[in-house]
């Protein structure tokens, strides 16, 4: 994890996903913004909140 | 099992998860509960109150970075969130218990609250991750 903004994009992601999935518009630019793939950002958000 | 057909497990298994729960993998509850109709309400709400409880803790660091004025709010919803999801999984285990199921999974985070805290967050991950897929159909 390399700074705040990226943290705060995926933990941004995780939520969304979590409350319902459905705002697919924002998710995409997130995942653009970040350059990683739905899989890569859970793995990442995994890794920074559960660990 | 073959080298080949190992790797390309271990590497279905790591997209599934990061991390291996130690406690008791979701989909594992889920069997566990089967077919029973008070036990699979139980597992639902347990379920539903980890993935409230992986929101808090979202909303709780997105505040903590940000240094949020409204940081003790957010703190304190995460921390009712968090009761309500130990709550929810004590109920679950002790009723498949009475159902003659196996609930030894639960002595290893009794107690200890941020073992509650990881067992929450590792049933909620594995649940998003499924709604995302199903958001791709």
């Amino acid at each position: 994890m390399k700074n705040n903004e990226e943290k705060k994009l995926i933990i941004e992601y995780t939520k969304l996903v979590a409350e319902n999935g459905k705002h697919r518009k924002k998710l995409e630019e997130i995942r653009q913004q970040l350059a990683l793939s739905h899989d890569e950002i859970m793995k990442e958000a995994e890794k920074f909140i559960v660990g | 099992m073959s080298p080949e057909l190992e790797k390309t497990v271990q590497k279905e298994l790591n997209t599934i998860s990061h991390f291996s729960n130690p406690y008791i993998s979701s989909a594992d509850l889920k069997i566990a509960c089967g077919q029973n109709e008070t036990l699979m309400e139980l597992y639902t709400n347990m379920v539903s109150n980890c993935v409230r409880y992986l929101i808090s803790v979202c909303e709780f660091m997105l505040t903590n970075i940000d240094r949020d004025k409204q940081f003790q709010e957010i703190d304190m919803k995460r921390k009712v969130v968090h009761n309500s999801t130990i709550d929810s999984i004590n109920i679950l285990a002790r009723n498949l218990k009475n159902a003659g199921k196996d609930n030894s999974w639960i002595s290893k985070m009794l107690g200890n609250r941020s073992a509650y805290a990881k067992f929450a967050q590792l049933i909620a991950f594995e649940t998003i991750k499924e709604k995302e897929i199903g958001n791709e159909e």
